[in-house]
Order: C-alpha cells, then sequence, then structure tokens
C-alpha cells in the first residue's frame, strides 16, 4: 500500500486535539466497505525527556533503575493516533472506537535524551467478532534503526460484515498454579495524573460526568496505565534490551479501586499474566511479557 | 608486614546474662499513648534495674523499632539518655523488620565475640498505637518546593499551589509490602494455600501458644524476665480460656470465601519492647552473674517473594539448614525451638517445607529433608500467638527466654527463627 508521509512538527496541542475529537464525534454513514486512510503521520525526531520519562514512570510505579518504560513511546506516538482516528479520511466516529489489544516489541535498549523518529499509520483492517477492529501501527527509529514497534487494535463494534482477516492473536494462559502476587490500590484522580504524563485526556478516563456521558458509571482507567503498572510491577531490576510486551483488555478498571496482578512464580524471562479484581473471578487485562534471550 | 590492621583478639564466647520485657499489649489498649521511646524506656530501666546497672558505662546499646517516626531517628540513644545508666555508653539503631532484635543481639554479640567490647545490651521496642502519620506527599513536595525556592515572591508562588484537601488526606502506615502491595496476612495465606495448611492444625497451634503461655505465667517463669508497665503485668493477648471451638468460630480474615487464617491464628497488631544483656565470660564472673547461655552464631537468609517465586516468610526454611550445614549440627542436636509464629499457618509451613524431601533438595540443596521438629521441645513456653508480636521486641523476648530455659534445664541447645517483611529471615543458635 502506498502512503502519503506527513511530517507533524509541532505536534497538536491538547486544545486542537480536543476540536478535532468533538468535530469527530460524528460521522457520514458509510456505504459498504470501509477504505484504509493512506496517511503515514511522522514525528521526526522527538527527544525521550528524562524529565517526563520520570513522571510518567512515577505514574506507573516505575523505579529509576528500570529505565525507560517499555510502553513509554506510546506516549509520543498518541498524539498522531488520535489524528489519524479523527482526520475526515478515517471512516467512524473517533469516540466509538475502543482500544482493544496492544502488542510492543523493542529491538534496542532505549535511553533518555535519545531522539526517535515516530511514525504511525493504518495498517490494516481486522475482522473482529464484534465489529470492524483496525490495526495502527507505530513505528520509532533511532539512526534510522527501527528500534521499537507497536501495534493498536481499535474496534468499531456492531459493524456488520467487517473486511480484513479475522482476529486469532490470542494469549495464552496457564490457570493452573496462577498465583495473586501484587495489589494495587487507584486512587480517584489516577487517569487525571495519567492523563497528564500521557496526553490521554479522553473524558472517560479523568472524569466521572465524561464517564458518564459515554456510558460507563464512574471513570475509568487507561488502559495503557494498566499495561504499564503491570510491566512495572514485572520487569527485573534494570534496563531492558529486547523485550516484548502483548495485552488484550477487558473489563474496563472502575475508578477509585483495587485489582490485583495474578501470575507464575516462574523465574524465567517470559510471564503470562492477568490484571483481574481482587477476588480475582473478573478480568481486566490478559499480558505476555517477555525479555532478551526467550524472544523468537 | 601488612599495614592491615584490623586485629581482632581470639574469638570469645558472648554470655546470655539476662533480659528483661515489658508485658506485650495488643495495640490501642493500655500503651495507647506510649511512644517506641517510651516503650524502650521502660524496658531498659527495668534491666538496669535488675542487673543493678545503674551509672555504669557499658560497651554499646543497639536497639531499633520498624514502625518508626522520623523524629526516633536514634531511638536508641534518645532511650538510653532516659535511663539511669551512664550517659556514656554508646548506642545505635538497628532496623531488619521483625528480625530487628535478634540481628541488633548478633551485632552485640559480634563486637562482644571480638573483644571489641566487654558487655552491652540489644532490644527493640514497636507501637502501632502511636504509629506516625505523614503529611500528604503533595503537600510534602510542596513545602519542600516552597523551602527551595530563592526570594519571597517565588516562595509565595509556590505556596499557592497547597490545596484545602491536602490537609485532609494524610499518608498513612500502610500495612502492606511496598512491592507487592499485599499485606503479609494475604500473603501467608498464598502460603498455606500452597502447602494446603489445614484450618484445624493452624487452630491447634494457636491453643498450644496460649495454653504454654499460661502455664509459664502460673508457674513463675516471667517473674525474671518482665517488668510490669502501665499497671499490666502480664501479655492481654493471653486467652487462658481459649480453645479449639472458639477458635473455630472465627471467620477468616484475609480471604474471607477460601482462606484459613483468622484473627486467632494469626497475631494481631502489639505494642511492646524487649532488651537482652549480653557480656564476655568474664565481665559475667566478675559482676557475680550466672550465664543463662552463650549465643553461639547466628545467620541471616533473603528470598524472591516479589514475583511469587517464594512465598514472603519462608526465609527461615532457608537461613536454618545452613548454619546447620555451617556448624555441623542437626535438629537431632537441639532440645529447645523457638520459632517465632507470625502467623501459625507460616510455622507450619516452614516444618513442613523441611520435612519434603523436593523441597530440601530443589530449593534447599539438601540430599535429604531437614528432618521433623518435636512439638514437645518448640516454643515451650509460649509464643507470637499467645503473647503477642510488637515487631522489632520480638528477637530479644525469643533470645531472653530461650536462654532462660537452657539455664533451667542445667544446660541444652536451642534454635530461634524469626521470619520478617521483605523476604527476610534471621535466626540464631543458643547453646550451655
Amino acid at each position: 500500500m502506498d502512503y502519503v508521509t506527513q511530517i507533524i512538527d509541532p505536534p497538536p496541542s491538547r486544545t486542537r486535539l480536543l476540536l478535532d475529537g468533538v468535530r469527530a464525534l460524528r460521522k457520514p454513514k458509510l456505504d459498504g466497505a470501509p477504505v484504509l486512510p493512506t496517511e503515514r503521520l511522522v514525528r521526526s525526531a522527538v527527544a525521550l525527556s528524562a524529565a517526563d520519562i520520570a513522571a510518567y514512570g512515577r505514574a506507573c510505579g516505575f523505579r529509576r533503575e528500570q529505565g525507560v518504560p517499555l510502553s513509554y513511546p506510546h506516549v509520543l506516538a498518541f498524539p498522531l493516533h488520535l489524528m489519524l482516528l479523527t482526520r475526515p479520511s478515517f471512516p467512524y466516529p473517533a469516540s466509538g472506537m475502543v482500544h482493544l489489544a496492544n502488542r510492543i516489541r523493542q529491538h534496542q535498549r532505549l535511553h533518555e535524551d535519545q531522539a526517535l523518529r515516530i511514525e504511525v499509520y493504518c495498517e490494516r483492517w481486522v475482522a473482529h467478532p464484534k465489529g470492524q477492529a483496525l490495526s495502527i501501527a507505530t513505528r520509532a527509529y533511532g539512526a534510522d534503526t527501527l528500534v521499537w514497534e507497536s501495534d493498536s487494535l481499535y474496534l468499531r463494534r456492531d459493524v456488520k460484515d467487517p473486511v480484513g482477516e479475522p482476529w486469532g492473536d490470542v494469549l495464552p494462559l496457564q490457570e493452573a498454579g496462577l498465583l495473586r502476587t501484587q495489589r494495587w490500590v487507584l486512587p480517584a484522580d489516577l487517569g487525571r495524573r495519567f492523563a497528564k504524563v500521557s496526553g490521554d485526556f479522553n473524558p472517560i478516563h479523568t472524569s466521572v460526568i465524561g464517564a458518564k456521558l459515554f456510558g460507563f458509571r464512574r471513570a475509568i482507567a487507561h488502559g495503557m496505565w494498566t499495561l504499564s503498572r503491570a510491566l512495572a510491577a514485572q520487569q527485573p531490576p534494570g534496563r531492558l534490551d529486547q523485550a516484548e510486551a502483548h495485552c488484550d483488555f477487558k473489563l474496563p478498571i472502575f475508578l477509585p479501586g483495587q485489582v490485583a496482578l495474578w501470575s507464575h512464580p516462574v523465574t524465567s524471562p517470559r510471564r503470562e499474566f492477568e490484571v483481574r479484581n481482587f477476588a480475582g473471578d473478573k478480568p481486566h487485562m490478559r499480558g505476555l511479557f517477555i525479555w532478551k534471550e526467550n524472544l523468537e | 608486614m601488612s599495614d592491615y590492621s584490623f586485629n581482632p583478639a581470639p574469638v570469645r564466647r558472648v554470655a546470655i546474662i539476662g533480659g528483661n520485657r515489658i508485658p506485650f499489649a495488643r495495640s490501642n489498649t493500655v500503651y495507647a499513648h506510649d511512644s517506641n521511646q517510651d516503650l524502650l524506656v521502660a524496658a531498659l530501666q527495668g534491666l538496669v534495674d535488675r542487673y543493678n546497672l545503674h551509672g555504669q558505662r557499658l560497651g554499646e546499646f543497639a536497639a531499633g523499632a520498624v514502625i518508626k517516626h522520623s523524629r526516633d531517628f536514634n531511638l536508641a540513644r534518645e532511650s538510653l539518655l532516659s535511663t539511669t545508666l551512664s550517659p556514656d555508653t554508646p548506642a545505635y539503631d538497628v532496623q531488619q523488620a521483625c528480625g530487628t532484635g535478634l540481628e541488633a543481639a548478633l551485632l552485640v554479640a559480634n563486637k562482644i565475640a571480638l573483644g571489641q567490647i566487654e558487655v552491652g545490651i540489644a532490644g527493640g521496642s514497636d507501637t502501632t498505637s502511636d504509629a506516625p502519620i505523614g503529611i500528604n506527599e503533595s503537600l510534602r513536595h510542596t513545602l519542600l518546593a516552597a523551602n527551595r525556592a530563592k526570594g519571597m515572591g517565588d516562595k509565595l508562588k509556590t505556596l499557592l499551589k497547597v490545596r484545602p484537601s491536602m490537609f485532609f488526606k494524610p499518608l498513612l502506615p500502610r500495612n502492606g509490602e511496598p512491592r507487592t502491595g499485599l499485606s503479609m496476612g494475604e500473603h501467608c495465606e498464598e502460603m498455606a494455600k500452597r502447602w494446603q495448611i489445614k484450618r484445624l492444625a493452624q487452630d491447634e497451634l494457636t491453643l498450644t501458644s496460649h495454653k504454654r503461655l499460661d502455664a509459664a505465667y502460673k508457674r513463675g517463669f516471667f517473674d525474671d524476665l518482665i517488668s510490669p508497665h502501665r499497671g499490666l503485668a502480664r501479655d492481654n493477648n493471653l486467652r487462658a480460656d481459649a480453645s479449639l471451638e472458639k477458635l473455630a468460630g472465627l471467620s477468616p480474615a484475609y480471604d474471607r470465601q477460601n482462606g484459613t487464617l483468622t484473627a486467632g491464628n494469626s497475631t494481631p497488631l502489639t505494642d511492646g519492647a524487649s532488651v537482652v544483656l549480653l557480656a564476655s565470660e568474664e565481665w559475667a564472673v566478675a559482676n557475680g552473674w550466672p550465664v543463662l547461655a552463650y549465643l553461639r552464631t547466628g545467620e541471616t537468609a533473603a528470598v524472591n517473594f516479589v514475583d511469587g517465586t517464594e512465598g514472603l516468610l519462608m526465609a527461615p526454611a532457608y537461613a536454618v539448614p545452613r548454619m546447620l550445614k555451617r556448624e555441623g549440627l542437626s535438629f537431632d542436636d537441639f532440645d529447645f525451638f523457638e520459632i517465632h509464629e507470625a502467623f501459625a499457618a507460616q510455622v507450619l509451613c516452614t516444618l513442613k517445607a523441611w520435612e519434603d524431601p523436593d523441597y530440601c533438595r530443589e530449593r534447599l540443596g539438601l540430599e535429604a529433608p531437614l528432618g521433623t521438629i518435636d512439638r514437645a521441645k518448640m516454643n515451650v513456653n509460649g509464643g507470637s500467638l499467645g503473647c503477642g508480636h510488637p515487631f522489632a521486641a520480638t528477637g530479644g523476648r525469643q533470645l531472653a527466654a530461650l536462654a532462660k530455659i537452657i539455664h533451667e534445664n542445667g544446660g541444652g541447645r536451642g534454635l530461634i527463627s524469626i521470619c520478617a517483611a521483605g523476604g527476610l529471615g534471621i535466626t540464631a543458635i543458643v547453646e550451655k
């Protein structure tokens, strides 16, 4: 597919994104199959700011010695995701797109103050049982080398006859021997705190009223916060070189609240885990975290 | 000839002369208005009175508390200055979670063994009634930023960030492991499930602890180990009328559906303090005190509980076999076992681990299981389930009581084992 590359510099302001979001609340009804937008949005040199990373780390429970969080570059790409979803070329209203899953691969260790070239584009349609899903690709290059990449799956519910390959990538989880290894107490303002460090000010995360407008009884935690918290909890001391994080988002986490991390007591660098409610009978996120030598 | 100048004298035996503690009190009862320092002073002054140490300059006083206010930075020294010991006695603080008291004793003992000092006191105190409450973190950061700001204008600008809500959300002491967010009881509940420890076995161990503690009080065992405080003469957690029926009636505390740990078979939050007097044999002879027993050695261990590889309270299971191997001893060489009962389940998990061939081989690297501990030799005068567990005070309580049992017995050998937060385990051997 031929993409049209567009350099975005500076990234859109929070107000701009919000206005675009409001404008994209409605889209004309689609006739026939959706067409994949052809824009490739690029930020050519984004510095990994040490101060921003530290603030992000504090919000997610990373420790200094763990280095640049595996999930952090997503923050740099997020405004571009939002731009793609709110453009006229995107066939569905942005607000109805649900973040379903994310797959992150890091190929090299990231350093504070390193400059990354971030590219974001709609990669492919995915036929999901619940509607039309779309995979947005994020690629981060350092000195022309792909150092980090992420595929984010967004879903538009209730679309009949979705197009694309079926979604078959279900994460494994061995139930036997699964242990509740951590408890996280989530404050009411967690959404606002994470919004400040991630730039994702979606009202369903930052206010009760905002959440109610979109059909949630209370504000819900950012999916990317949940993933980051789980990675922070399981990453061994020290920085990551090559690593992968896969997650499927399930039931929303209402704020305030408490959830638990369920995982296997193994020391291998491959962790299957699930974030559940404290009792352990409701899943919020299933994940897989792999680092270093176990990469395929 | 090297310049190396650390030339200790030949290692000496370390005598346990005696100990003193105040009765332990459940949190928010009789010691509700006592600070860590108040409790430690009471225990230390009692020891000074009993062994007539008024005005004496000792080698050192090492003690600590687990739950500590920032004002308690020199807790041991400040406490010492409130007693009739010579103010020329140096002191320092120690903190190793629930192992604090025993670790402090090992530190003092090592200095005596190496000839650096002749006599010292080790101890610990803890209160969860007088717990420190910190100011709100946002408020603290704002105040610190204002303090750093240059000039009145910048200071005021920073202080404008103070919000009223900051005053109503203080930082409370957390009841949980910092790295997992799970309470110790929740961790122990997971251990109990992993080792399949039955509720009844936990309740039986609890009942034994209360009954033996009660019997020890009745026969006057604690008469020269405890000095009353605030009108309390014995541990107020002790239930002489405890029964299996009453214990069975309690509901699970940490896992309401499937749990086996209850408020009965877990130690409650407790306030208290204890101290132990350690000395060289020469000092004991010169001062006319009999030696109750000798503190032979200690061993600490730690386990990775963070990812669930090992149970939070399992470190003593590793420390003990290491220490026995180093000393060339086995369980058969012991007459007494003082196993700290944080939870009945944690004791039973540890005992089961030492009996399990697979666990002993795979985790502890032993060819054969470490062995079974004869319950008749374990916690013969009751344990933490009966008397309660003021974190840093437990080691001193156990050490003094074990030394006295060995003395009463006319000799013998005993093992102390304490599990602690952070996946720590502190153990020691006492003998005569």
